[in-house]
């Protein structure tokens, strides 16, 4: 009888098997880590298309005044500009929305803190007003996902 | 023949079941972690998609609000003879008030929204969104919508839109993005105590207060809060919503608890009710600054 034969499996060989295995497994939950933030995802980009729908609303309600409604949110600090004209209350209405302030507040210590939507920095909302035509351009995920909506005002 | 029973050593065995152990606790552990957030990813995206259903079906009808058909004078089954009559039931918000229906949610301040739009020269539709608690023991609310169609035959359908519904809150505004307070129909006493307090009843031309404002209403915001049917947070925790301007809105505190709550938001221009006047028309170049609306 040859004498490798009988030897089995020596300690070296199990581990680099172990090591094998291991990464698959490290990748099957890099998938299921994938398709869980996909998913959240997918809940935030359901979020901007009613806030964009809501920026278009406020363009349609205000058709002869389209050329003030032009808008740069870059960031994710949003502090109200005041006014008393109406674009100027809207782009603050936006700018509390897009923020979601006092929707919802969680207690913290002994304290309550605003749940706050998923914002990175490079992240921005604009809108662009062209002859009758007005466009909002969402980005998100530190500016590598762009949703573009359109509508013609007038 | 002297390493044919060879075998593995004590260390060799230890080790081995060193390492087993430690890659079974990863898997465990790991299986366990992703389990939860499916779970928590789940309840999040079933509370996303069913107040976003809802909300589209507030907004296509915030949208319709008040559209009465060039025909429907003349032809209305309900009996309808003057636009006037037609103009005072087109949308109205109960504020935290529900009569004999309910207790304005959970937390009692939840809004109640009814809409009216002609379907066809002789039919009206009525749809009210309101909240009610389910009727199997459990303390749980949902959003309803009513449809009343005033035809030949009135029909009636109700329909549960979303369920564990914490807040529901409309708030009305005009031209000029200040809130419109009150907006309400007072057929069949569809003015609740707020809006009574708020002048509703008082004569206003033709008019009460509450329908006539029904024409003023220019935007719509709509809030609505959803809370997850299943404890997602492994801590309980004190949660507050506040939805809506301030003493029109609701302002609620929870007590602690390891519910997941979004609250969800649209805001519609009720194009049928403040309309706009084309700009050849008007005197000024926003809406804002002119009286282009209803003029």
């Amino acid at each position: 009888m040859d004498k490798k034969n009988i030897k089995g499996i020596s300690l070296i060989e199990s581990l680099v098997c172990i090591v094998i295995i291991g990464i698959g497994f490290i990748a099957m939950l890099q998938l299921s880590s994938f398709s869980i933030n996909a998913m959240d995802r997918s809940i935030e980009k359901n979020k901007l298309n009613f806030l964009s729908e809501m920026i278009l609303e406020d363009l349609i309600g205000d058709p002869d005044n389209t050329s003030n409604y032009s808008f740069d949110q870059t960031g994710c600090s949003y502090n109200a500009k005041g006014g008393n004209k109406i674009h100027e209350k809207k782009k603050d209405k936006w700018r509390e929305k897009l923020e979601e302030k006092n929707y919802i507040k969680f207690e913290k210590q002994y304290n309550f803190v605003d749940k706050k939507p998923s914002c990175e920095s490079g992240d921005y909302k604009k809108t662009f007003i062209n002859s009758g035509v007005g466009k909002v351009n969402f980005s998100t995920g530190k500016g590598k996902r762009k949703k573009y909506l359109g509508v013609v005002v007038k | 023949m002297k390493n044919k029973n060879l075998g593995f050593t004590l260390a060799e065995v230890l080790v081995s079941i060193v390492i087993g152990i430690m890659s079974i606790a990863a898997a465990f552990s790991a299986y366990n972690y992703f389990n939860k957030s499916y779970a928590s990813v789940s309840q999040k995206a079933e509370v996303s998609k069913s107040a976003r259903d809802a909300l589209s079906l507030i907004a296509r009808d915030l949208r319709n609000a008040g559209h009465i058909d060039p025909n429907f004078i003349t032809s209305s089954w309900e009996g309808i003879r003057s636009q006037t009559e037609a103009e005072k039931r087109m949308i109205g918000v109960l504020q935290k008030y529900y009569g004999s229906n309910g207790t304005g949610g959970r937390y009692g301040q939840a809004d109640q929204l009814e809409i009216w739009y002609t379907i066809s020269p002789y039919e009206r539709k009525e749809v009210t969104y309101f909240i009610l608690k389910y009727r199997d023991g459990s303390d749980n609310f949902f959003l309803q919508r009513q449809i009343r169609i005033f035809g030949k035959n009135t029909k009636t359908f109700n329909d549960v839109i979303v369920s564990h519904v914490e807040d529901f809150q409309v708030i009305l505004k005009d031209k000029d993005g200040n809130v419109l307070v009150p907006v309400c129909t007072f057929i069949w006493s569809r003015c609740g105590p707020t809006e009574i307090s708020q002048g509703s009843n008082q004569q206003q031309g033709s008019m009460l207060k509450g329908q006539a404002n029904q024409k003023l209403v220019h935007t719509a915001d709509v809030y609505l809060t959803v809370r997850s049917p299943k404890e997602i947070y492994p801590k309980a925790r004190r949660t507050k919503i506040k939805n809506g301007e301030n003493s029109h809105g609701s302002d609620i505190t929870i007590p602690a608890d390891k519910y997941y709550r979004e609250t969800f938001f649209v805001s519609v221009h009720t194009r049928n009710l403040a309309k706009h006047v084309a700009i050849s028309e008007q005197t000024g170049t926003s809406i804002g600054e002119s009286s282009s609306y209803n003029k």
